[in-house]
């Protein structure tokens, strides 16, 4: 972790978020340039607690843990994903940032339910969500399985909309940004994309305050700004 | 133990992948005006070569690379091109001036502040990012016709050793040849030499040198953003 330089940038920038994943990416002093996998266990949630609150403590400000897009797990893992990222935030403060392409694409490769990981998130914890696309590849070995893998360089894919409708009814109206890492379209689809995102947020705002009638005061929605990352699309306002 | 899929090992290919085609990629897009030298496929099999030989030991992306010339001029097909890794080193330090950032260089009236004794005995700072080359072959004429998309249809280049200055200011870059004495002038300057022994030593490798003059050059050039002296500290 080199927090000078992300100081440096931290205090000429002063972000609004500030996030980081939940992955390795170094050995030997190499740098893989790759968000490895980590296995979920008391050893891993002892390294990433220390390593978090020197960021938060550096910074002054919480940091935003990102779930990560996964194709391997762990035997060695004794909780489930949100199980840890709940421990996390338990245990340091920090907050969550919720990728639900990442939890769409890794409730298909590891075999897991994506709306009860949805609904294990600690709720408040909740301050960002990303979007991306993915690409089904053949499984090698495996006849007529497909393994999703997280590109950022495809439209957002229909069953990661609908996931997105669902935690937006669950975690509220937060800022969203749709990763685009390569092949990025025109402004124009940027601009179709960005009316999409309103439109199923829009949707799980209806489905929280439909849910909540006769319960507790859903959460209000926020004004946030909605970018796309790495474009040169406009941002726009949403209310 | 890997869980996953039928057979987990497998899925760490598609860390593999990502680990070699995006660090290529890297490399590929740090070296454009290379690719068009060589073309893009030996210069796209050179990067993978060189990802594999040399996995970056830098954290920051915009770093790792800085040895790819020297890695890619030993590469056996590309013996024939005695100026390339003079070509690319020159390359590799203009993408690092495209993010330079200027700070605000010393007015021309400063050398009246400071006694003579005082500016014998200054050292000075330099412009961050300017750097100085030194290369076997004028590769500067290369580059220059390439970013100017003027390369004649043929293109002799004779080896004769050339000094270059190298700076940016938020993405304008400037690449000059210096005479040696200059050259060898301001490199001293930025390595810290005092003002005095920075033009001793710029004499020895060029007599001709004026150092008086080359100071004023300095100045005016805005390269010049401090000079301190055990009397004073100028600044902007």
């Amino acid at each position: 972790m080199r927090t000078w330089h992300e100081s440096k940038l931290v205090d000429l920038i002063d972000p609004v978020l500030f996030s980081g994943h939940v992955a390795w990416s170094t050995h030997d002093g190499e740098y893989l340039n790759d968000l490895l996998p980590l296995p979920y266990n008391d050893e891993s949630l002892r390294t990433l607690v220390e390593h978090i609150s020197i960021v938060q403590d550096t910074f002054g400000r919480p940091y935003l843990l990102e779930n990560p897009s996964s194709y391997v797990g762990f035997g060695s893992s004794m909780m489930t994903e949100p199980e840890f990222l709940s421990a996390l935030v338990a245990r340091t403060g920090c907050r969550l940032l919720c990728d639900v392409s990442n939890v769409y694409l890794s409730a298909h490769n590891m075999g897991f339910d994506a709306h009860a990981y949805i609904d294990a998130l600690p709720v408040d914890a909740i301050a960002e969500l990303h979007l991306g696309g993915f690409e089904a590849e053949d499984e090698e070995g495996t006849a007529g399985q497909t393994v999703f893998v997280d590109t950022h360089g495809t439209p957002v894919a229909d069953g990661s909309w609908q996931l997105y409708e669902y935690a937006v009814s669950r975690f509220g109206a937060l800022p969203p940004l749709i990763e685009r890492d390569n092949e990025i379209p025109d402004l124009a689809a940027l601009i179709a994309e960005s009316k999409i995102t309103r439109a199923y947020a829009a949707r799980g705002l209806e489905r929280a305050h439909a849910r909540a009638v006769g319960h507790a005061t859903p959460r209000s929605p926020r004004h946030h700004r909605f970018g796309v990352r790495r474009c040169a699309a406009s941002a726009h306002g949403w209310e | 133990m890997l869980t996953g899929g039928s057979d987990p090992t497998q899925r760490l290919a598609i860390h593999r992948r990502h680990f070699h085609a995006s660090l290529t990629e890297s490399i590929r897009t740090r070296f454009p005006a290379t690719a068009w030298l060589i073309g893009d496929e030996a210069l796209t099999h050179a990067a993978q070569a060189y990802v594999a030989a040399h996995p970056p030991r830098v954290f920051c992306l915009a770093e790792f690379g800085h040895d790819f010339p020297p890695f890619l001029a030993s590469q056996t097909s590309q013996r024939h091109l005695p100026y390339l890794e003079d070509f690319a080193t020159l390359e590799w330090h203009l993408g690092l001036a495209s993010v330079a950032v200027d700070a605000p260089p010393l007015a021309p009236d400063v050398l009246g502040q400071l006694a003579p004794e005082d500016l014998a005995a200054g050292t000075c700072r330099l412009q961050p990012g300017v750097v100085y080359l030194t290369t076997m072959f004028p590769v500067d004429e290369l580059m220059r016709a390439y970013l100017t998309d003027q390369v004649p249809e043929r293109f002799e280049m004779a080896a004769s050793q050339t000094h270059i200055e190298v700076r940016g200011t938020r993405g304008d870059i400037q690449f000059i040849r210096l005479e040696r004495g200059t050259w060898h002038f301001r490199r001293h300057l930025q390595s810290g030499a005092s003002i005095e022994a920075a033009a001793e030593q710029a004499l020895e490798q060029d007599s001709s040198l004026n150092p008086g003059h080359a100071l004023v050059e300095l100045i005016h050039s805005r390269l010049l953003t401090h000079i301190s002296s055990t009397q004073r500290n100028l600044r902007t």
